[in-house]
């Protein structure tokens, strides 16, 4: 019952370094993205708000680098992840054979409580390119095999179904946190009084 | 320099804990696992020759690139950019919970930024402390489940600021406590904190400013309000006397104008200044306490920071706005609070305290130079073992703005408290003032003086003024540790 | 919903027509007194020793607690003052920390009832303090905030916690606040009247800012719990939400001054 009107979701994008996420992003919140801090630190964001049914939901978006070196972050990146997209390049079937390391990449980091549940979307993008090496039929049957992921075919370049498709990840992830318990009520707080006080002073109990 | 045998202000015994130092300002009373839980390289404000990344930038590190592709947005507006201290709280998730300005749903990706940096340091097993660019300083705190961040360019030590942070955390700790904050992380670790924290923004924001232009924080003390030891004797019995039958009461707190009348307390347990302040912020940010009788829950991180206590809050009267704090382990006494509440009234009432208490409160105080003291411009003086301090009123050059004071302070705080070199007396002169800094073992002493005083006259001066303090001492300060 | 240690309450409501039959504020069609059994009700001797000392009760002392429920925001702070002051508070004016106690006597028939108004912070960490008071409750002033469509869509969750924590017979009067909004309206006084309809409860829009049907809303209620109280005989004939039709004020009236 709270009056909050906003929800926030973290959105990890993650595939092959081809396949044009960056694009697609750039495409999504209509500005050119400036890659500043892939470099440094592995992951870039970008912000985006939208409204589905009446709310309004910002999507903080992640987009990772997927170097060797930044591997380890891998936890850090993925921890409280609200949804995963997934990308891969119609035109590259190593993009699509991927898919599968990826998934079960950010499954094992990211350890959501259920992961057979967890919300992803997969992307087949570039469709506007020849020759095509993926149908839409296999990929969707990719989809199918992971428990109905919905399957959307994109073009950054030329704007296709980018929106849609983001507006799917959104209900996606959406409709997980629905499903919210009542974190707040269900703890004891009442404090015991022992007649001594827990002291917490000096310096002797710290470990640094 | 002194002829004192005990320092002003000290008393055999002390409601207040005792803050020493700096050292562990920071730490919390858990009753459960969470010690463990915190991460023991971040406890450490100041083991800078630790591994700690300490990275110096140019000032080129504000990107030009972004500033061309990004112009429309508002993170790059002149106002928000503009801002001496900003305060960014996000979860370990990296998501926003708090922003000192702007809205922090757009700047989402600011906070995957910060969120970032902090694992990338981690992942090497070290963690990120602090970024200095220029004259702005990046301070991180990193505090399970929640990383908290500030970008200041206020010339406050890096330690000050880190203690600011601190409050925040406790401030939040202080809303939900911080076995539930953890419990909620452990749950669910994409938690929306914000939700939960409705309303806590006002609290918060206030509780920065509070930090930044009151010496209370950075003294780790409380004031009092000056009463005569009989008013404020007769005060804490009328409390014990209608308390000292209810069960599980903990502390009585009255309070009024940021300033503490007295505090009685069950045997045995003592307030942290630090909880006191976060009661002090809750007071003065919440208006609504001046239209009713209040019941509200409330964690006080230093003293249990596993639960809460619930505190019957009001004001004493229609004309007397001192305010009333009650609390207790139960959560369902709000009747019993409330005829104990109208009880001591009656009897402040009935020996004209209520009286005391509002002249108290609308005598605008001495200043230094009405004690005698021209040479003095304004000081604080902190009993170390009552965590108790008293400054004089404002007066000229600092009537019209604090500010240039409130800097001189921090600044020599910082001298005595550096941790790589810290000192126990320092004097300094520049063209605009002199000041006088002391710590000793039961007191710390910051004098600012007239610019063109020499060294064995300020020296004199701060020996006199310790006497008068001293002979004025059960006026300006809670000596007994009354309990129910 | 999680539950409290204290404050459950063990009646399972099966049916959509149970639910409407067991939160009938209405007492019309029952050929007995007020089943409440709050004629034999005494506050606890705490809360008498309070109101002996400002009030002088005449003979009987009426005496009812209330509280005001709604997301934070509604107004329920400033239906209450207004109430209390007759003055209206915006602007400035924080959010209630906790529970607010506040208490007001109003005349009714020339009986003096004396409310004792809990207002509640409407945001969800108070949540687990408030439910403790809800079982004491004899009537709820549920608000929403006709500008805000989400604190009307959560008047559902909200009669969900009512029937949970509540007493069976508690008076219920759903109230559509702000209604001197004009453009910034989101919410149809119908679509109000709808979800009262629904759920069977009394119904009015209400400004804390004109004035209009505050002091309504606080009086109707002081009536219907007076009549169930005494236990009078005309009982049967006063119903809370045939009187509020009778006095609301329609939304086109000026601003009320009383």
């Amino acid at each position: 019952m709270a009056s909050r009107k906003k929800t926030l979701l973290k959105v990890i994008i993650l595939g092959d370094s081809s396949v044009g996420k960056t694009s697609l992003m750039n495409q999504y919140v209509n500005r050119k993205f400036s890659n500043q801090y892939k470099a440094t630190i592995g992951a870039d964001f970008l912000t985006k708000e939208l409204t589905v049914d009446d709310r309004t939901v910002t999507m903080q978006i992640w987009d990772t680098a997927g170097q060797e070196r930044f591997q380890s972050l891998g936890v850090a990146f993925y921890r409280g992840a609200d949804c995963c997209v997934l990308v891969f390049d119609v035109t590259a079937p190593n993009t699509f054979k991927s898919l599968d390391s990826w998934r079960d990449e950010f499954l094992i980091q990211a350890s959501p409580r259920e992961p057979e549940n967890f919300p992803f979307v997969l992307l087949g993008n570039k469709v506007d390119l020849e020759p095509r090496a993926i149908s839409a039929k296999r990929a969707q049957q990719w989809c199918q095999s992971k428990n109905n992921i919905p399957y959307f075919e994109t073009s950054a370049k030329e704007g296709l179904n980018v929106e849609q498709a983001f507006l799917a990840i959104a209900k996606n992830a959406l409709a997980q946190q629905n499903s919210t318990v009542d974190l707040y009520n269900e703890f004891p707080d009442q404090i015991k009084l022992t007649n001594t006080q827990k002291t917490s002073n000096n310096g002797d109990s710290c470990a640094c | 320099m002194s002829t004192l045998e005990v320092e002003p202000g000290a008393a055999p015994e002390s409601g207040l804990v005792t803050t020493d130092t700096l050292d562990n300002f920071d730490e919390m009373s858990c009753s459960l696992e969470e010690i463990k839980n915190i991460n023991p390289s971040i406890e450490d404000e100041e083991s800078n020759d630790n591994a700690i990344i300490n990275e110096h930038f140019d000032e080129t590190v504000s990107n030009d690139n972004e500033v061309a592709s990004v112009d429309d947005d508002f993170e790059l507006n002149k106002d928000w950019i503009g801002k001496d201290k900003h305060v960014f709280v996000l979860s370990m998730a990296g998501k926003p919970i708090y922003s000192r300005y702007g809205n922090e749903d757009k700047l989402a990706w600011l906070f995957g930024v910060m969120q970032t940096l902090v694992s990338f340091i981690q992942s090497s097993d070290d963690c990120i402390q602090s970024i200095h660019a220029g004259n702005t300083h990046f301070v991180f705190l990193v505090k399970k489940p929640l990383i908290l961040v500030t970008v200041s360019k206020t010339r406050e030590s890096e330690s000050q600021l880190r203690i600011q942070l601190n409050y925040v955390f406790n401030q939040i700790t202080n809303i939900l406590t911080l076995t539930r904050l953890n419990k909620i992380y452990e749950q669910r670790q994409n938690y929306d904190l914000r939700r939960l924290l409705s309303g806590v923004e006002r609290l918060i924001d206030h509780l920065l400013t509070f930090s930044e232009n009151e010496p209370s924080v950075m003294l780790g003390a409380v004031q009092c309000l000056p009463l005569a030891a009989s008013v404020r004797d007769t005060i804490s019995s009328a409390i014990t006397g209608a308390c000292s039958k209810i069960k599980n009461l903990v502390f009585a707190i009255l309070l009024a104008n940021n300033k503490l009348i007295t505090l009685v307390r069950m045997k045995k347990y003592c307030l942290h200044p630090a909880d006191l302040h976060l009661i002090f912020n809750l007071v003065q940010a919440s208006e609504s306490f001046k239209n009713s009788e209040s019941w509200t829950p409330l964690c006080l991180p230093r003293f249990d920071a596993s639960g809460f206590l619930y505190g019957h809050v009001s004001y004493l009267s229609e004309d007397c706005q001192a305010c009333l704090l009650l609390l207790t382990v139960e959560r369902d006494v709000f009747f019993t609070l409330s005829e104990a509440k109208q009880k001591i009234v009656e009897k402040l009432r009935r020996s004209n305290c209520l009286e005391a208490i509002n002249e108290s409160l609308s005598t605008p105080g001495e200043s230094s130079a009405s004690a005698g003291f021209v040479e003095i411009r304004h000081y604080l003086y902190k009993c170390k073992s009552t965590s108790q301090f008293y400054q004089p009123i404002l007066s000229p050059p600092y009537t019209q703005t604090k500010e240039p004071l409130t800097r001189i302070y921090k600044r020599a705080h910082h001298r005595l408290h550096n941790s790589s070199r810290p000192l126990k007396l320092m004097f300094e002169r520049s063209a605009d003032e002199a000041i006088l800094a002391w710590d000793t073992k039961g007191f710390e002493l910051f004098v600012v003086f007239e610019p063109l005083i020499d060294t064995s006259a300020a020296i004199m001066l701060v020996g006199r003024l310790l006497n008068w303090i001293k002979k004025k001492e059960e006026r300006l300060f809670h000596l007994n540790a009354p309990t129910f | 919903m999680a539950q409290t240690d204290d404050s459950m309450d063990d009646d399972v409501f099966e049916t959509v027509d149970d639910v409407n039959k067991k939160l009938n504020i209405s007492v019309k069609n029952t050929g007995h007194p007020s089943p409440t059994g709050y004629r034999n009700y005494r506050p606890p001797p705490e809360v008498l020793k309070l109101c002996e000392n400002d009030v002088i009760v005449s003979d009987e002392p009426v005496l009812h607690k209330t509280i005001l429920l709604g997301d934070s925001g509604v107004g329920k702070t400033s239906l209450l003052v207004k109430f209390d002051t007759g003055k209206f508070q915006s602007g400035n004016f924080s959010a209630t920390v906790g529970i607010g106690f506040t208490t007001k006597v109003v005349t009714v028939d020339n009986t003096k009832v004396k409310l004792q108004i809990w207002d509640t912070a409407g945001q969800e960490r108070f949540r687990s303090v408030t439910h403790a008071y809800y079982r004491d409750a004899h009537a709820l002033l549920l608000l929403y905030d006709v500008t805000n469509k989400i604190s009307y869509d959560n008047i559902r969750a909200w009669l969900g916690e009512i029937r949970e924590y509540a007493q069976d017979d508690v008076v219920i009067m759903l109230l559509g606040n702000k209604a001197d909004c004009g453009m910034d309206r989101a919410i149809r006084r119908e679509d109000g009247e709808r979800l009262a309809r629904e759920y069977n409860v009394a119904f009015m829009e209400t400004s804390a800012k004109s004035g209009q049907n505050v002091e309504l809303a606080f009086v109707a209620v002081a009536r219907e719990l007076k009549c169930r109280s005494t236990g009078q005989k005309d009982t049967n004939t006063f119903n809370v939400k045939d009187y509020i039709r009778e006095q609301t004020e329609k939304p086109q009236c000026p601003p009320c001054t009383t």
